[in-house]
């Protein structure tokens, strides 16, 4: 048992301050991929929170089934709430974040957030399952039977989206 | 501009490492765990106030059949009074 499963189970067994055990071990691996996805830190530390309180109603709620490893399970929160924020903020990018603000002091440098906005730029136009099942698989380096747990799709249907995505990039690449 | 001569796979590899060292701020833990112990309190409410629900229509009954049974009641006790009281004047005469 991992130490994810077994704080789950301390959780469940009435140890409501072992949610604090799945908050250490997971938040910079969650707050990484929001960004990556989001394009900044602010908007990802807002989603990432929001999927952490979703995550704590669901095993409150008996609703995590234990079939996927919890780290899928926190992973496809993640990225969901990510994509509702997404659509909720529509295609703007806050520029505030880009810049480097002297006093924010999270652990991301000018280079990352740069990177960070360039990346949500560059994928701003593809269909949302095409954009995120690529930033899963060459960006966070997941394989495709793990991505398509997170996306409950098929494995298959997770390669179809992988072509697309890299078909349009590279028809965009070619347009410019 | 590094990606005009990037290949798709490079760019993502370049923009991947960039941004590998991303983290949250030190206090996004602390953070959580209070919009956590917000959530723990809001759940607290509700589940009193669902409770309460419940209880309403049964706790309206109940004060329903209070406020009878007293009306009920209080007619009683006036006709005893008025009948114990007619005793007491034919015992004067």
């Amino acid at each position: 048992m991992t130490n994810l499963e077994e704080a789950v189970e301390d959780f469940l067994a009435g140890d409501r301050s072992a949610f604090q055990k799945l908050v250490d071990a997971t938040s910079t691996r969650l707050v990484r991929l929001s960004a990556r996805m989001l394009g900044n830190m602010t908007d990802a530390e807002d989603a990432v929170q929001e999927a952490y309180v979703k995550a704590y109603r669901s095993l409150l709620g008996g609703q995590f089934d234990r079939r996927s490893r919890v780290e899928t399970w926190l992973y496809r929160i993640v990225v969901n709430t990510s994509i509702d924020a997404k659509r909720a903020r529509g295609r703007r990018i806050p520029q505030a974040d880009v810049l480097v603000a002297p006093s924010w002091d999270g652990g991301a440098s000018a280079d990352a957030r740069l990177a960070l906005a360039e990346l949500a730029d560059w994928l701003d136009d593809l269909p949302e399952e095409q954009s995120t099942a690529i930033i899963l698989k060459a960006v966070e380096g997941l394989g495709a039977a793990e991505i398509a747990e997170i996306l409950q799709c098929s494995e298959g249907a997770v390669e179809q989206q992988l072509v697309r995505a890299r078909t349009t990039l590279k028809q965009r690449r070619n347009e410019s | 501009m590094k990606h005009i001569n990037e290949d798709i796979d490079e760019r993502l590899e370049r923009l991947a490492s960039a941004t590998r060292g991303v983290r949250p701020r030190t206090d996004f833990g602390a953070r959580v765990m209070q919009a956590i112990e917000h959530e723990r309190e809001a759940g607290w409410l509700q589940d009193v106030l669902r409770s309460a629900r419940r209880v309403i229509p049964v706790a309206a009954l109940a004060a329903a059949v209070t406020v009878f049974w007293a009306i009920r009641s209080e007619s009683s006790f006036d006709e005893a009074i008025a009948a114990s009281l007619d005793d007491a004047v034919e015992l004067e005469w």
